[in-house]
């Protein structure tokens, strides 16, 4: 029986992942950081969701890939929980 | 173990790709591997207290004198500083030029982005000051060698110098060098990594791109020439918004590319040039988001796109075709591979490799330059408490292709400057580029 990923775990894996991948950890980037205003760009976006694709087994639909849902590590967290769920 | 001397700073992968660049120029009779970034300043400052900022930060930084060496066994480029002199030397030059009119302005101009710096002699920046007849206001260039410093590095040098940012009492040279680089080959792994960006190289190479450089028919001077243009605040919204709707959220690259690509493939055919594909490097910022750091070293991995003249039909075809690649880039790791071949060519002769790129494109390097800065940061809304009223950044453009076209965003209002071989194309036709390109951009389809 397939286990289901808790929302921490997700949110843990993913803000460890963007802290040391994708930002300065000058920045010291919080689960609520709205990743858009501190730098996000096209090729840090993918890079993050390629993240999502190998380590949740899960693609997110071009639909929800906009600024209300990936504007935070929680925001997108919640995301790939809801799609998990609902899997 | 450290190899590397205090007085020896070691070039990274994209630093000698640089210089590689800088040696193909230079060989077709160009001013090297140079860009600008030009400030439109509301008020003037004052010349002397910009001399002695930029020899205080020469002092603090001694790298901004130093000059290119190799190493005796390996060949390995490297940067050879003399601490003692830091600020001593007649470079970096301040020189002031006045300007009666427009046409004055662009000839002066001009001729500084054909200036070739003395890099043999540690000249790795210089200043420009162009006043124009009685007004209050003046221009101020800064052009530096690319080997030292990619865009983002100079933007904020040149934001110490205007004492735009805050220079902390702890921010010594080594902190704003990339370091940690050895003088021994990469081995296993690295190599691998490498081999996959020297197969899609060779897989663009399949649908050969052909440059307006090589085709054109008659001698042409080496000197560049470019053009700028700006949009408003709203037009930028617009573009943003349409960017956004057609390309996907934070797309926005895919839509600058579709509308200048897309304008580039009609050019070439109107001079009878059809290539069996198109070629865009684009160059990728390697810098943790949130930092300018380090300044004195190029962060850049450059990513190549591929596009068949079918696909240069639509915005569609384009942003579709564009998606899939970066997606593919991602997956494939094309940068890290990027990366790794620029180590590996570290070790090979500035000559060898630019002949390698060329020979993978039967001929060319590539059909068109992309670069895009991005959103910059408000480091230069002013410049020795001086109001900013522009910012424009003039990028050398390798030849061949000869021609490239950068996007950039200042005090919220997006900026295209198209830097081409001067003759290759008129004036008129440059000119003539940029305002269907705007029309692209402001309509989201290829008109």
């Amino acid at each position: 029986m397939q286990t289901k990923t808790s929302l921490d775990t997700i949110e843990a894996q993913l803000l460890d992942f963007v802290r040391c991948e994708i930002y300065d950890p000058c920045l010291g980037i919080e689960a609520d950081t709205h990743l858009i205003e501190a730098g996000l760009d096209s090729f840090s976006l993918l890079k993050i969701l390629v993240f999502i694709e190998k380590k949740f087994d899960l693609i997110i639909p071009e639909a929800e890939i906009n600024e209300d849902r990936m504007r935070s590590v929680q925001h997108i967290s919640q995301l790939i929980h809801e799609l998990l769920e609902s899997k | 173990m450290n190899f590397w001397k205090a007085n020896k700073v070691p070039f990274n992968g994209a630093d000698c790709l640089m210089l590689a660049f800088d040696w193909q120029m230079k060989r077709l009779g160009f001013s090297g591997n140079q860009a600008q970034i030009i400030l439109g300043l509301d008020g003037r400052i004052s010349e002397p207290d910009l001399v002695d900022r930029i020899h205080a930060l020469k002092l603090r930084f001694p790298i901004l004198g130093a000059v290119i060496k190799r190493g005796i066994l390996n060949w390995n480029p490297y940067w050879k500083v003399n601490e003692k002199n830091g600020a001593a030397g007649s470079y970096p030059l301040v020189r002031r030029h006045y300007a009666e009119n427009d046409g004055d302005l662009d000839l002066i101009k001009r001729d500084i982005l054909n200036r070739r710096l003395d890099i043999h002699r540690g000249e790795l920046f210089c200043f420009d000051l162009i006043y124009r007849g009685n007004s209050s206001d003046m221009s101020v260039i800064m052009t530096w060698s690319h080997m030292l410093m990619d865009v983002h590095g100079a933007e904020y040098f040149l934001a110490m110098v205007g004492c735009s940012v805050p220079i902390e009492k702890d921010c010594t040279q080594a902190g704003l060098l990339s370091g940690n680089y050895t003088e021994r080959l990469p081995v296993g792994s690295k190599w691998r990594q490498a081999r996959k960006s020297f197969t899609w190289v060779d897989e663009l190479g399949n649908k050969p791109p052909i440059s307006l450089y090589t085709r054109t028919d008659r001698p042409l001077a080496p000197r560049l020439d470019y053009r700028v243009t700006a949009f408003t605040r709203s037009q930028t919204q617009t573009i943003s918004d349409l960017a956004e709707k057609s390309g996907g959220f934070l797309n926005e690259s895919a839509y600058y590319i579709a509308a200048a690509m897309g304008e580039f493939s009609r050019l070439m055919e109107s001079k009878g040039i059809f290539p069996d594909g198109y070629v865009v490097p684009m160059s990728i910022d390697l810098r943790k988001k949130g930092s300018r750091l380090p300044v004195f070293s190029n962060q850049a991995a450059t990513m190549l796109y591929g596009f068949t003249p079918e696909e240069l039909r639509s915005f569609g075809r384009i942003l579709a075709s564009f998606t899939r690649q970066a997606q593919m880039a991602i997956r494939e790791d094309l940068i890290a591979s990027n990366v790794s071949a620029m180590e590996l060519c570290r070790f090979v002769p500035s000559r060898f490799y630019a002949r390698k790129i060329r020979q993978a494109f039967k001929g060319e390097i590539a059909s068109v330059v992309f670069a895009n800065p991005g959103k910059a940061p408000a480091y230069l809304s002013t410049f020795m408490a001086r109001p900013v009223k522009y910012q424009h950044h003039v990028p050398t453009i390798v030849v061949p292709p000869g021609m490239g076209i950068v996007f950039y965003s200042f005090d919220q209002r997006l900026h295209i400057t198209l830097v081409y071989v001067e003759s290759m194309i008129t004036p008129d036709e440059a000119e003539g580029f940029l305002e269907v390109v705007r029309r692209h951009l402001m309509s989201g389809q290829l008109i």
